[in-house]
């Protein structure tokens, strides 16, 4: 039963991730992406602004750690270098600004289809931390996010999970939830990032019964502040949470591959992203990440011991003879026989 | 200059003049200090470079701004001529380095102690501003020592730090890694318990930074203990700015202090008693 299973969730939940890196329909208002030193989130934030940018949606970048302008962006505030209210309003007056300009669509009006139309009116904001914010605000953290969130504006903002939450021993907020908690409350979407080296590093240890490998400030080392295999350059995995309006959870797990300037030029994105056990280093149980696939084993002989795809599906096919006998219990002993052409029933051979 | 070549090879593309607005992180231990490395990053920022002389006079023009917070200017140019053949009252006169001794300068007033210290680095680094036509590399060492003293919090240092960084052209910062101070971040086995304050920042501050970093550079004992041809540990691993570095590349291909993809390694490393250091892979020879 599992391979129709997993097709309809491939389909089903590759659907929702491009819905979801696309804001269509405002599918998320509150993107949060729970990031680490073992693998940033920058990957991920590089995406949403790529395809804002082909989709003509006006990203506002609100930076607390980031010092240049990325390069994708259309707009950005230095909120660090200002105080609280003072980015709280640059912030409300460009998301105002530009919602009044975008009324009238320019050209190309009538190559858009209607949906997209929808999507021009929208701004991403993207906050590249939250925790400064969650340090100094933790108070009113949701009301001041949820005043930046409208119908045409969504957040992405990012929260880096080392830093522990507590940051100030004061009495007065001993019973208020941990930011984090808030912020994993108020999310419709929650991204968490992580190395894909780490991950498949930690399949292949479970799948041999090891105890599965701890890396960076896991590792309990002295002066080891990531591992290695940190912010690798072949692709982060994402967990994703995404919280539907019914307020039915779905999780999965994909891949997000780098980014390649080929699919930047072609300009039309073609989904990139696949469900992480469809991907190949993933999904090949038995290469490991050591070794590569003709290890020696394989060298050793003249011919192949192996099977290909093919031939494991084949072979599973087959439907043993009696196979029906192996279902049907509890009746007893029963002879299944059939009679060959050159059997020659003897009847008195029964009678003995 | 000196004429031997004191940079281990394993370790030029790493040391090479940094991209813009890039931020490097260097941390230790206890044991295990990275002045070696930092003398050799200032060393090799200095140092006249072949690849763009030729192209553009004025970019190559390089100076440094070393403000330390825990070794005084005597340290600093014994270490430097020892380590990398560098004459700093030379430099100086050039008007190629400088040196603030927070140390001494902390002591004097802690209270308003963060706001003279900004304008003290920012007029010193204006002043070399004027001679190296922008090229300044701001060295940070031990800053966090701010957080030890109880002057700062977390969150006040590393804005300091965005509004240094936004002077220079790219900074390279030192930071003690111990495990006490790491032990309040998520990772750690023991995070239910009450963190004490100190615990607290230097951990936030540290993370913080690393995920800020274009790549890490971190020093430590060998696992076995002390021996005597191996110093320690270096492990560089790519920090969370290496993505924008990367991104930039692709569209400017032609900037030749970029080029470099930051690869991870790790490696064990020597530092001999005339100051040359050797870096090798594990299980090979050290030569000696």
């Amino acid at each position: 039963m599992a391979p129709p299973n997993l097709q309809h969730r491939r389909t089903h939940n590759l659907l929702l991730i491009s819905k979801l890196l696309n804001q269509r329909d405002a599918s998320s208002p509150f993107t949060l992406v729970l990031d680490s030193l073992e693998q940033s989130g920058r990957p991920l934030l590089a995406e949403y602004l790529r395809r804002a940018n082909a989709s003509n949606v006006k990203t506002i970048f609100v930076s607390f750690e980031t010092l240049r302008k990325p390069r994708a962006v259309d707009l950005f505030v230095s909120a660090w270098s200002q105080s609280l209210q003072a980015w709280q309003k640059e912030v409300m007056s460009l998301t105002k600004a530009h919602s009044s300009q975008r009324e009238h669509p320019p050209f190309r009006t009538m190559r858009v289809p209607p949906d997209m139309l929808i999507v021009q009116a929208g701004k991403l904001l993207v906050f590249d931390s939250l925790n400064s914010l969650a340090a100094t605000e933790s108070a009113n953290l949701p009301a001041l996010l949820s005043s930046f969130i409208s119908p045409t504006t969504s957040l992405l903002a990012v929260y880096h999970t080392d830093i522990h939450g507590r940051s100030s021993h004061s009495q007065e907020n001993a019973y208020a939830p941990a930011p984090l908690t808030l912020l994993k409350y108020l999310a419709t979407t929650i991204f968490t990032t992580h190395s894909l080296h780490h991950v498949l590093a930690r399949k292949a240890a479970r799948e041999r019964s090891h105890v599965e490998p701890s890396f960076g400030l896991e590792e309990g080392i002295e002066g080891v502040l990531q591992g290695l295999g940190a912010n690798g350059t072949n692709g982060v995995v994402l967990e994703m949470e995404h919280r539907r309006k019914s307020g039915r959870g779905v999780r999965e797990w994909y891949s997000l591959p780098p980014s390649d300037s080929t699919s930047v030029a072609t300009g039309k994105t073609r989904e990139n992203v696949i469900l992480l056990e469809d991907h190949p280093d993933y999904r090949s149980s038995d290469a490991t990440l050591a070794e590569p696939p003709g290890g020696e084993a394989e060298a050793q002989y003249t011919f192949e011991l192996g099977l290909t795809e093919k031939q494991r599906q084949d072979r599973e096919g087959v439907v043993l003879p009696y196979f029906d006998a192996q279902k049907g219990g509890g009746e007893g002993g029963r002879i299944l026989y059939d009679m060959g052409s050159e059997d020659d029933f003897d009847e008195e051979e029964d009678e003995i | 200059m000196s004429t031997r070549n004191r940079i281990p090879s394993p370790l030029e593309p790493y040391l090479r003049l940094p991209p813009e607005a890039s931020l490097i992180l260097l941390t230790g231990t206890l044991g295990c200090i990275p002045v070696w490395l930092t003398a050799r990053f200032i060393a090799s920022v200095l140092a006249p470079r072949q690849d763009v002389a030729s192209s553009d006079e004025k970019g190559s023009a390089t100076a440094v701004v070393l403000v330390s917070w825990m070794q005084d200017l005597a340290f600093w140019k014994k270490e430097l001529r020892r380590m990398a053949g560098l004459d700093i009252t030379k430099l100086v006169e050039q008007r190629r380095f400088s040196f603030l001794d927070c140390l001494s300068l902390h002591g004097i007033s802690v209270s308003s102690a963060l706001e003279q210290l900004e304008k003290t680095i920012c007029d010193v680094i204006e002043q070399l501003k004027n001679s190296a036509l922008g090229n300044v590399v701001l060295v940070l060492e031990y800053p966090d020592t701010l957080l030890a003293t109880n002057s700062t919090t977390a969150h006040e240092l590393s804005i300091l730090l965005l509004r240094l960084r936004s002077r220079v052209r790219s900074t390279v910062l030192t930071c003690a890694a111990d495990l006490p101070l790491l032990s309040a971040t998520q990772g750690s086995p023991r995070n239910s318990h009450a963190f004490s304050p100190l615990e607290t920042v230097t951990a936030a501050f540290l993370t913080q930074q690393a995920s800020l970093a274009r790549f890490v550079m971190s020093v430590r004992e060998l696992d076995t203990g002390a021996a005597k041809d191996i110093s320690g540990v270096l492990r560089v691993t790519r920090g969370g700015a290496a993505y924008d570095v990367d991104d930039e590349e692709q569209d400017s291909s032609s900037e030749v202090a970029s080029e470099v993809d930051v690869r991870e390694m790790e490696a064990l490393y020597l530092v001999q008693r005339d100051g040359n250091v050797k870096v090798f892979e594990r299980g090979t020879e050290s030569g000696l």
